[in-house]
């Protein structure tokens, strides 16, 4: 059963400058006892200011906030990427990470070549991916551009082959910041069916957006962030 | 997972290129042919003994100290990735590892060319190179996840690193023989781990078995390496991301 349970998360930063990055200084600084002004020693930004929360399986959590509120921290943290300061995080679940599509993908390679390397950075095997390489290649409507080198695709055509890919495997908990909108006005709507199709298939999902209207739509809860902190929850 | 990717990163040298990696086989090949040509003279020893003898020791260096030098700016390199996804950092030195093992057998060529030309050829102690290849990979791998470490936190030790392998290719008997350094300062082969390393897997393509206590210090290298490499990894695996 999917599930995350956060107590008391805290996430900070350390702030470096080329001086506290050196070494050299690091020492210098332990040796003078650290009393020098304006160095930045001990600078961090508390991006994660010890929040508490759970979230069950089948919920669906907006995230609002300001720039800077903290949205996008958690969404890492929540990846596993940043490991708490103080405090704990409890994920239960795999985790779809829908904030970069096109993590890992080479430009210099295919199409095809590239459904494989964005796999690899899934966790996805590669015989799991070679039972869905036809479903993920019709999808993405590529044709035989499919076997061409991907500096050759246009913007628009890469974001549709990175979106076939990451919404191809669904996983238990997925995490996105902003709702995706995919290519033009044809492909918009279908995308939109497969991305509501691949959220129906998670049992948690977190979605850090700026849209009220947006979260409204799809979620059952909203959490305000403010400077890190949980300024409200609210059940839709 | 580090095997596909490493794999991905060879097959991109060989994009738009038609021999690929094999660019760096004929560098290091025409390197090693004309130092080798020129030291021999300088040293007065036949070029059959001292090329085959240089020509081992300085494709092993470079594959040692070319992964050295990649670890340190391993996770800054992926900075992207590592940010975005929580993959073990292990599977990113392991690519870089692997890469830089694949760009040695090709670089191999060059020493078997070398030992065949120069009528040396291979004799069966060949088969000691395979475990000290190993061994030099154990080693390195530790030494990649330490450094890896510290030069995200500390930028500056990547150039260190840079400054101390020049240093140490000098100190380090690859252009000249163990045999004439002055006893007095035998010490610097004897405490040199590059210098354990070089010697243990040039003695089988030269046809000798390496020294006893040439295995004994490697491993207790490794042993001392995997120490510090635990302590790195228990205490500050989860601060590489927070310090991209």
């Amino acid at each position: 059963m999917a599930s995350i349970t956060a107590t008391d998360l805290a996430i900070e930063y350390p702030i470096f400058d080329s001086a506290s990055r050196s070494m050299k200084k690091t020492i210098a600084r332990a040796a003078t006892g650290g009393r020098i002004a304006g160095d930045s020693r001990g600078l961090s930004v508390r991006a994660i200011d010890g929040i508490s929360f759970s979230i069950d399986a089948g919920e669906r959590i907006g995230l609002m906030g300001h720039n800077g509120a903290g949205k996008s921290t958690l969404l890492r943290a929540l990846a596993g990427v940043y490991t708490p300061t103080s405090g704990s995080l409890i994920v239960e679940g795999s985790v779809a990470s829908l904030i970069d599509l096109s993590l890992g993908m080479d430009d210099e390679f295919s199409g095809y070549e590239n459904i494989f390397m964005r796999s690899v950075f899934m966790g996805i095997p590669k015989t799991v991916v070679k039972n869905k390489i036809d479903e993920i290649i019709e999808f993405s409507g590529l044709g035989d551009y499919i076997r061409m080198p991907m500096r050759t695709y246009s913007s628009g055509m890469r974001l549709r082959l990175a979106f076939s890919v990451c919404t191809a495997f669904p996983s238990d908990i997925v995490l996105m910041d902003e709702w995706l909108s995919v290519g033009d006005v044809d492909f918009k709507k279908i995308a939109e069916d497969r991305l509501s199709a691949f959220i129906n298939k998670s049992s948690i999902l977190v979605l850090a957006s700026h849209s009220m209207k947006q979260v409204e739509k799809i979620c059952t809860r909203v959490m305000f962030m403010e400077s890190g902190s949980i300024a409200q929850i609210s059940t839709l | 997972m580090w095997f596909s990717l490493g794999w991905h990163d060879i097959k991109h040298r060989y994009r738009r290129s038609l021999i690929g990696p094999f660019w760096i086989t004929i560098s290091s090949g025409i390197m090693v042919g004309c130092i080798g040509l020129v030291f021999s003279a300088i040293f007065r020893t036949p070029v059959a003994e001292f090329l085959p003898y240089f020509a081992t020791g300085q494709i092993m260096w470079l594959f040692i100290s070319g992964q050295i030098s990649d670890s340190c700016s391993t996770f800054i390199q992926h900075q992207s990735i590592i940010k975005q996804i929580s993959v073990p950092l292990s599977v990113y030195i392991l690519r870089s590892l692997w890469n830089n093992l694949i760009l040695l057998f090709h670089n191999l060529i060059i020493v078997a060319a070398i030992l065949l030309f120069t009528r040396r050829g291979f004799s069966w102690e060949i088969i000691y190179a395979l475990p000290a290849l190993v061994l030099i990979i154990t080693l390195l791998f530790l030494v990649s996840i330490t450094l890896g470490i510290v030069c995200t936190r500390f930028r500056d030790i990547i150039q260190v690193v840079g400054v101390s392998l020049q240093l140490l290719y000098f100190l380090t008997p690859i252009l000249w023989k163990k045999s004439v350094l002055p006893v007095e300062y035998s010490w610097i082969t004897e405490i040199n781990p590059f210098s354990n390393m070089i010697e243990i897997i040039r003695a089988p393509f030269l046809g000798h078995a390496p020294a006893a206590m040439l295995w004994v210090h490697l491993l207790a290298y490794i042993a001392g390496a995997t120490v510090i490499a635990l302590f790195f990894i228990r205490n500050y695996r989860h601060r590489v991301a927070y310090w991209l």
